[in-house]
């Protein structure tokens, strides 16, 4: 049994390493590469929605912010890939942190619209604050990461492949970061207040404390993603906070399955692949993009990682 | 100086109406969204996208086949209304028993669909209806008000009377106040908990398509007016407290003037931001909303 599992962890391991040669296209390539930074917000989001269990519906404010504080540093103080990489979670940690302390004393309905209505502010600054963010045009030219030692190294990520490994090591850390926090103390307080939050405080849990933590860790995970999105496709705009990308995500991590590692990682490819692909259908894309959505709702309550359960069940029971 | 003081206050008087007249349309959408929070216990994110449909089904009536607006104003509620119904047939009576995030998410793929339609059929260029009404303004105390924004404002005040009697008074709405109230028990007691569903859809669409049409001749319609009406209404309907039809309308008409105001004498670029303030406000120190829940109970 042992064996067969670190066999099969092996056979992902090795079929994520050469995904990318199988495939010739640099188009194939981007749509990967794109997969896997929706795979890092929507572990983001995934963090806050399936292991703690409140739906903060303006979650993709944070991806905005990581990809502003990487272009604003890099228009007005030159900095890099890598101070942004550092920098981005904390502001959109600070911020997560801000946004967090008046909402998530709400619950439910109310924590969700809340969450919604500061990522409105956010983007009414972002679109008319013209003179610091470029307003709606949104902030180009931003460069792809260098690694420079001198007279060593000088690296540059300037394609598909490249972007391609340095986004499954990335995907690697948020699964590990992931995985060490849920089975942690801290994620057995997160369970338990998703589950019931009154008995969890009843039982002596510090419940807008654990909700907090999690929320900013949600936060820096997105403002991550977001700083990395804006260095692969060099703009940031505010559209990345708006509506599009509030349902992409949320598709993204309910059709994968909440509160699981597998589900937003799956949910996330597919809801890039499928528009990235439906690009022929031209303006149909979208009104597919919502059919599509609905029927996997209706049809798929558990979502794509409970069907990858009910495939393990019957194989197992052979 | 009296005549500085008198500008000032015409002008702010002017503020005052404008903000009334955008504010009951805000005050119609939000009735819709309340009424089906108050029975479904979910949140509708099609309610934006009813407001849209009915624009486009006035526009598509008067345009295309030459019929009256007065006459387009019950005909795009109705279209809008058994859309509405369709709605809540495929997406929300099939996933009965699964938890709220499940019908926002499904009801979002609705509106991406829908929307997304319509931009197919339209195209995304801005469009006007018609009004029926001369354009000239009708000046009193130095305010300027066209005709169809007085028509706005009466015909929006006699739909919401008509739906507060008809849930207070009617058999049907009685019905509805006893599904809000307990969905198990009314059907215990022989109340058809379907037929509710299928009217509390019908009449939430109505009214956002309604608030469409009667707004179609001031302002442009677009596939995409739905995003900001659909928040607007969600400020409103927390500020009134959810399910609340009495606090929802009083609270249009709040937001509508503080938005008015605060375009007028703080900053026009951040007009849309003075409603999530004064919501958020609201969700911290009287999260019950400013009226208290039980508009529908």
């Amino acid at each position: 049994m042992n064996r067969g599992r670190w066999l099969f962890r092996a056979i992902v391991v090795i079929v994520v390493l050469v995904l990318p040669l199988l495939f010739e296209s640099t188009y194939a390539r981007h749509i990967l590469v794109s997969s896997g930074i929706f795979i890092l917000l929507s572990l983001g989001l995934n963090f806050i929605m399936g292991y703690m269990g409140q739906t903060p519906f303006g979650y993709p404010v944070f991806f905005g912010l990581g990809a502003y504080t990487t272009a604003l540093g890099f228009t007005y103080l030159g900095t890099d890939f890598w101070t942004g990489l550092i920098a981005a979670p904390i502001v959109a940690g600070i911020f997560g942190f801000l946004i967090g302390y008046p909402s998530l004393r709400l619950r439910g309905p109310y924590f969700a619209i809340v969450t919604l209505a500061f990522a409105e502010i956010v983007a009414l600054i972002l679109n008319n604050w013209v003179s610091f963010t470029r307003g709606s045009m949104g902030i180009s030219g931003i460069p792809h990461p260098k690694i420079i030692i001198p007279g060593l190294i000088d690296f540059t990520f300037n394609h598909e492949l490249k972007w391609y490994y340095l986004v499954v090591i990335i995907c690697a850390f948020y699964l590990l970061v992931n995985h060490r926090l849920i089975h942690s103390y801290a994620g057995e307080a997160w369970l338990a207040i998703r589950e019931n939050e009154d008995l969890a405080e009843a039982v002596g849990i510090h419940t807008f404390k654990w909700k907090m933590i999690s929320f900013v860790i949600g936060a820096m995970m997105g403002g991550m993603a977001g700083c990395i999105y804006a260095h692969y496709y060099t703009i940031a705009s505010p559209d990345l906070v708006g509506f599009y990308y509030i349902t992409t995500i949320f598709a993204m991590v309910i059709i994968g399955g909440r509160g699981t590692l597998l589900g937003p990682v799956l949910g996330a490819i597919l809801f890039t692949a499928v528009p990235e692909y439906l690009r022929a259908a031209k303006t149909m894309r979208l009104v597919i993009f919502g059919l599509i959505m609905l029927l996997s709702i209706i049809f798929m309550p558990q979502g794509l990682n409970g069907l990858v359960n009910d495939i393990r069940e019957r194989f197992r029971r052979r | 100086m009296s005549s500085f003081l008198f500008q000032k206050m015409e002008l702010f008087l002017q503020q005052l109406v404008n903000g009334l007249v955008i504010g009951i349309i805000y005050s119609l959408v939000a009735i819709g969204l309340t009424v089906i929070y108050g029975i479904f216990d979910i949140i509708n994110m099609t309610q934006g996208t009813f407001f849209m449909i009915g624009a486009f089904a006035a526009y598509f009536l008067t345009k295309n086949l030459g019929v009256s607006y007065f006459l387009s104003i019950p005909l795009a509620m109705i279209i809008t209304g058994v859309m509405g119904i369709l709605v809540e047939r495929s997406s929300v009576r099939t996933l009965r028993g699964q938890q709220n995030i499940v019908f926002l998410l499904s009801t979002m793929g609705l509106m991406v669909l829908l929307e997304n339609l319509a931009l197919v059929l339209w195209g995304a260029t801005p469009r006007q209806l018609p009004s029926p009404f001369a354009p000239e303004p009708v000046v009193f105390l130095g305010v300027f008000l066209t005709r169809q924004k007085i028509f706005l404002f009466l015909c929006a005040t006699v739909m919401i009377l008509l739906v507060k009697r008809f849930i207070k008074g009617s058999r049907l709405g009685r019905s509805m106040r006893a599904v809000a109230t307990d969905q198990n028990t009314a059907a215990l007691m022989g109340i058809d908990v379907n037929r509710v569903f299928i009217a509390t859809f019908g009449i939430g669409a109505g009214l956002s398509a309604a608030a469409g049409v009667l707004l179609g001749p001031i302002f442009d319609i677009e596939p995409a007016m739905g995003h900001l009406t659909l928040i607007k209404a969600f400020i409103v309907v927390i500020m009134g407290g959810m399910g609340n039809i009495t606090g929802a309308f009083y609270c249009g008409l709040i937001l509508g003037v503080a938005e008015s105001m605060g375009a007028g004498y703080i900053n026009v670029d951040y007009k849309d931001a003075f409603g999530l303030i004064i919501m958020i406000l609201v969700l911290l120190f009287r999260p019950q909303g400013l009226l208290g829940k039980g508009g529908l109970r």
